[in-house]
Parts: C-alpha cells; sequence; structure tokens
C-alpha cells in the first residue's frame, strides 16, 4: 500500500511537470521594451524571441523565424584579449580574440574572422566598411555576404562595432539574400540606432 | 567540414564518404610493366539499379552545386586545371568531366560516378608543378575508372544487411553480437582505404604513361609536415602518420609517401614537371587560393603552406603579403613587428597588390609610429581609391 501510495505519488508530481513544457530558456521581447544587454540597453521596434543559448559570454541573439532566416546578435563590453564568439574549443577551433588597439579597419577584420570561425564558413567577403555611428560612439560598420557551406542560399549581413572604455560592443544583423535581409534590414537598422552604451 | 555529397570519392582525411566513380568503358588495367589505356568506348550509360540510382541522386546534386557560391567561377583557372586533368587520363575520357573549383582551405579534390570533378582551392595552394596536380587529379580519375563509389554502395548495403540479421539473431538468442557488428563495420571501412590504395596505385600509372613526372611523394610529406606543425603550435598529440586507425577512411599520409617514393624511383627521370607554368597559372589567383587559409584560425598551418610555396616556386609581391596579412590578423605584438617586414619586403618587388601598403599601414600605426603609418594608408588610398574600406581609412590618414 505503502508502494502504491508512492508510486501514485511519483506519477502525479512526473505528470505535473510534462503539463507544463519548459521552453528551453527563450525569452519573449516585447515591442518598445528596453531590454538590458550587459551594459547595454536596446529597444526592439517589434516582437523579437531571445534565444536561450547566448553567442558568447557577453551576448544575446535574438529572431523572428529563426536563425536560418533572421538573427540580430548584440554584444556588449567585451573586453581585450576575449573571443566575440563563444570559444567551443581553445585547442581544435580557437577564436580570434578581440585587443582594445586594433583600428577600424582591423575591427573589421577581427568580425570577419570570428563570424568566420563561428559559422565554419570558407565563402564569405566585406562589400563595404565605413565609419559609422553605433549607440552615439564613433564606430564602423561592416557590408559583408556569405554562404554556409553546402547550402546554395546566398546570405547578407550588416555589423556595427564601436569600442568605447577599452570594450567591445557589437550588434549584427544577418540573414538570406532572398527577402528576409532585405525586409527585415529598416526595423534591424533602427533596432541598432536605438542601442545605447 | 564536410563539403559535397555523400557518393564523392575524395582524395584525403578531411573528405566525405566515397562517391562511385562510373567508369566509361574502361578496359582492364595492364599489368607490371608498360601501361597502355584502354581504347575509349563512348558515352556510357550507368547499368543496373544502383549504378542508375546513383547517377541519378548525383545528378540532382550537381544540378544544385553549379549555383552554389563557393564555386570559383574563373574560366581561365578552370580551363587549366580542366587541361591538366585531360594531359593526364587522355583528351577522349576527360571530354565527360566537369571540373569546379570551389572555395575551400582543406587539401581535398572530389569526383562523382556522374563526372562531376571537384578541387578545391586548398589543393591548389598546397601543390607546387603541374605534375603534383596531375597525380593528384589522376587518384580522382581512378575512382572513376574503377567504380569505386558503386562499390561502396554495394559493400556498404550487404555490411548493414548482415548487421541487420545479426543483431535480430542476437536478440533472438539473447546473446550480444556487437564484437562480430564492429568487425563488419571496420572491414567495411578497411575496405574504402583499399580502395583508396588503388586509386593511388592507378593515378601512379596514369601518371607515367602522360607527359608529366610522376611527382607525388612531396605533397603528402609536406602534408605530414602540415599536420605536425599546426599540432605543435596547439599543444595537441602528434599523430602517427605511418599505421591506419581502425575507422580511418585513407590509408595513412607516410603510407601513400612511402608508396609513391617507391613508384618515383622505378619511373626515373621521365616526363616533366611544369613549375614554372604552374606558378604563372596561378599567380593572378594567389589571393584567392589563399584567402581561406589565411583567414581561417589555422596559423602555423597556413604559414607552413605559405612558406613551402615560397621555397618551391620562389617568393613574389603577393606572397610577401599574403604573409604579411596571416601574421598582421593574428596581430599579437610581435605579429605586427613581423608583419611590416614582409609587407616591406613586399613593396619593393614589382606588382604588389594595393592592399600591401594597408597593411603596412595599418602595422605601422598599431605599433605607434603614426607619420609612417598614415603615408602608407595614404599611399593605399592613392592606388585603390574605391575600396571597400576606403572611407575607414581616410578617417585615420586625416586625424
Amino acid at each position: 500500500m505503502v508502494r502504491a501510495g508512492l508510486y501514485t505519488a511519483l506519477l502525479g508530481l512526473f505528470s505535473l511537470a510534462m503539463a507544463t513544457p519548459a521552453p528551453a530558456g527563450w525569452k519573449l521581447l516585447a515591442a518598445k521594451q528596453p531590454v538590458q544587454v550587459g551594459t547595454m540597453v536596446v529597444t526592439p521596434t517589434a516582437d523579437w524571441n531571445q534565444a536561450g543559448a547566448r553567442p558568447g559570454k557577453q551576448g544575446v541573439a535574438w529572431t523572428q523565424d529563426g536563425f536560418g532566416l533572421n538573427g540580430l546578435e548584440f554584444f556588449a563590453a567585451v573586453p581585450s584579449g576575449l573571443p566575440l564568439y563563444r570559444e567551443r574549443s581553445a585547442k581544435q577551433n580557437p577564436m580570434p580574440r578581440f585587443d582594445s588597439t586594433m583600428l577600424l579597419p582591423d575591427l573589421t577584420d577581427f568580425f570577419e574572422r570570428s563570424f568566420r570561425v563561428q559559422n565554419n564558413l570558407t565563402d564569405f567577403a566585406v562589400e563595404s566598411s565605413e565609419p559609422a555611428s553605433f549607440g552615439g560612439h564613433a564606430g564602423v560598420v561592416v557590408r559583408y555576404r556569405y554562404s554556409l557551406p553546402n547550402d546554395e542560399l546566398k546570405r547578407r549581413g550588416v555589423a556595427r562595432l564601436a569600442v568605447v572604455g577599452k570594450q567591445l560592443f557589437v550588434g549584427n544583423f544577418y540573414g538570406p539574400e532572398l527577402h528576409y535581409f532585405p525586409t527585415g534590414l529598416p526595423q534591424a537598422e533602427a533596432i541598432m540606432e536605438s542601442a545605447r552604451f | 567540414m564536410t563539403r559535397g555529397h555523400r557518393w564523392m570519392a575524395s582524395l584525403s582525411v578531411f573528405g566525405l564518404g566515397l562517391a562511385a566513380m562510373m567508369s566509361s568503358g574502361a578496359g582492364a588495367v595492364a599489368g607490371a610493366g608498360e601501361f597502355t589505356r584502354p581504347p575509349y568506348a563512348g558515352a556510357y550509360e550507368p547499368q543496373g539499379v544502383d549504378e542508375r540510382g546513383l547517377w541519378m541522386q548525383l545528378d540532382e546534386y550537381e544540378r544544385r552545386f553549379r549555383d552554389s557560391p563557393a564555386i570559383l567561377r574563373d574560366e581561365t583557372l578552370t580551363a587549366y586545371v580542366h587541361g591538366i586533368l585531360c594531359r593526364t587520363v587522355g583528351a577522349d575520357r576527360c571530354g565527360a568531366m566537369r571540373t569546379y573549383i570551389v572555395r575551400d582551405e582543406s587539401f581535398n579534390a572530389s569526383m562523382a560516378p556522374n563526372g562531376l570533378m571537384v578541387v578545391h582551392t586548398g589543393l591548389l595552394a598546397r601543390v607546387h608543378s603541374e605534375a603534383e596536380l596531375a597525380a593528384v587529379l589522376g587518384h580522382e580519375f581512378a575512382h572513376f575508372e574503377r567504380r569505386h563509389s558503386l562499390g561502396r554502395f554495394r559493400k556498404g548495403r550487404s555490411t548493414a544487411d548482415a548487421l541487420a540479421w545479426i543483431s535480430l539473431a542476437g536478440a533472438v538468442s539473447r546473446t550480444s553480437f556487437a564484437s562480430t557488428g564492429n568487425s563488419l563495420i571496420i572491414g567495411f571501412v578497411s575496405y574504402g582505404r583499399d580502395q583508396e590504395s588503388e586509386a593511388d596505385a592507378l593515378s601512379a600509372q596514369l601518371v607515367r604513361a602522360s607527359p608529366y613526372r610522376l611527382r607525388a611523394s612531396g605533397i603528402w610529406k609536406r602534408l605530414v609536415d602540415e599536420q605536425d606543425a599546426l599540432r605543435k603550435e596547439r599543444g595537441l598529440r602528434k599523430i602517427k602518420h605511418l599505421t591506419p586507425g581502425l575507422l580511418d577512411s585513407h590509408p595513412p599520409e607516410m603510407q601513400r609517401f612511402a608508396f609513391f617514393a617507391k613508384q618515383e624511383g622505378e619511373a626515373g627521370d621521365v616526363g616533366e614537371d611544369r613549375r614554372d607554368p604552374y606558378k604563372e597559372a596561378t599567380a593572378p589567383y594567389l589571393r584567392d587560393l589563399f584567402d581561406p587559409l589565411i583567414k581561417g584560425n589555422d596559423f602555423a598551418g597556413a604559414d607552413y603552406v605559405i612558406r613551402s610555396r615560397g621555397d618551391a616556386l620562389g617568393w613574389d609581391a603577393q606572397l610577401y603579403f599574403l604573409r604579411g596579412e596571416l601574421y598582421r590578423l593574428r596581430g599579437n605584438p610581435r605579429d605586427l613587428a613581423t608583419a611590416r617586414g614582409f609587407f616591406q619586403q613586399a613593396v619593393v618587388q614589382p606588382l604588389a597588390p594595393p592592399e600591401t601598403w594597408r597593411g603596412l599601414g595599418l602595422c605601422a600605426m598599431r605599433l605607434g609610429d603614426r607619420t609612417d603609418g598614415q603615408a602608407s594608408l595614404a599611399e593605399y588610398l592613392k592606388r585603390s581609391p574605391n575600396a571597400g574600406d576606403a572611407a575607414a581609412i581616410r578617417l585615420l590618414v586625416e586625424n
């Protein structure tokens, strides 16, 4: 009898746990509500989903339709000597590290190499890299195009980088060239404009 | 990273699973002694359900692959590589092949049963002569000639069938046949290795029958040195290059080196290397060939590949520039000084690309030498006023 009672209790607990499935850390960011990303404050203009898995220690990754279709990343206060994206294996696949003495063109190269290693790319080209403001600070905007290995889909992206107080701040939007990147670009640019740090 | 279709035969350990090469009217390979190519019988149609199915799959793959952005679409370079293939295997056979050059830093080439051949830029960066390239292309063609993908598919199917029956027998009799299953899998993998050795052997014969000298052992030796350099830099354990691991898809590099060294000893001095034509043909594309290497994260490997090309074919402005970029991108303070040295060696040579001055200027500025840096960056802007990053560079020059 005691055993039956225990069994029933366990069953009850189990079904309770299954009734509310855990969505693996995803969070809904409501439109127009400022979001704190480290020391940076960003205000999305529409609803976005924040993934539970972070791309890097100081970063967050947002998406509306899934990362294969649109992705918006923000990194706040990456210190000198650390990589942008999370280093999965320091020995097998080391990530390039940020150095606070980097100049604007070096930031472009750093972003290119980081993005290449993160996504295992061999096809990546920077279309342009110009001085621009990010969060009210002088920085650089990098426009690039790439394609994933074994995938024929052409993708594009735009990244804004700025160094403030020897720390790096990055906003990056990417998506396929077919519909998703051009359609999502104005909104993404507006969100990046809203960043303050 | 994996690239390509499951059933494409690839060259080295970085490759994917094997693809069957469909042979077109090939006869038996002659034994030791004179090697004569059997006459080409004309267009070949796949025979049997398996072969037709494989061709169908690969045709579909090629249809998509043809539009891939990773392909380096340059007619001159593609025609040049295709021409080397034709000179190696005979113009009649190479007419049905389609050659594609793909941007990828790995040393690899692949051949599909339906005649699709893929050559990676990493391969073109690592070979130093037409003869070496001919040996590699011959190896791929040998897979094709011997229908290795088809054989591999059939062997894989029968292995899977046996595994299924054995596991059923195990379930019925309540004993574990895991060790038998493992042996079957190991046997299947070693079948693939035997196919690679067969392709090596046939490629040696093909090259010996061609105008090229057999020069393949150097490639494998350099590959070993490159891997050792990379592992030394990363502090990883050195791998043994002589005995194959149980699940290695290809024979180890030193085994292939030993085989080709012996063949080259027997072949003697016949045939031509054609190093200078290879150097001239690849010189305009050096940036495309080395870019994935330099912008990847294999510093020691990329440095080795650049150095070995320089030592073999001579250092020119482009090669100095590429080496400088490699060091500049790693960006440790000592690297910046080293990179500056390479850039300075590049600018005194003819035909230095404009980006050399960009690299020189950025290194100088980060090392604290503003006047020198700004002068070099101004020179870069003069030579390349419409560069993608001209605005950012101009900001550095004017402040």
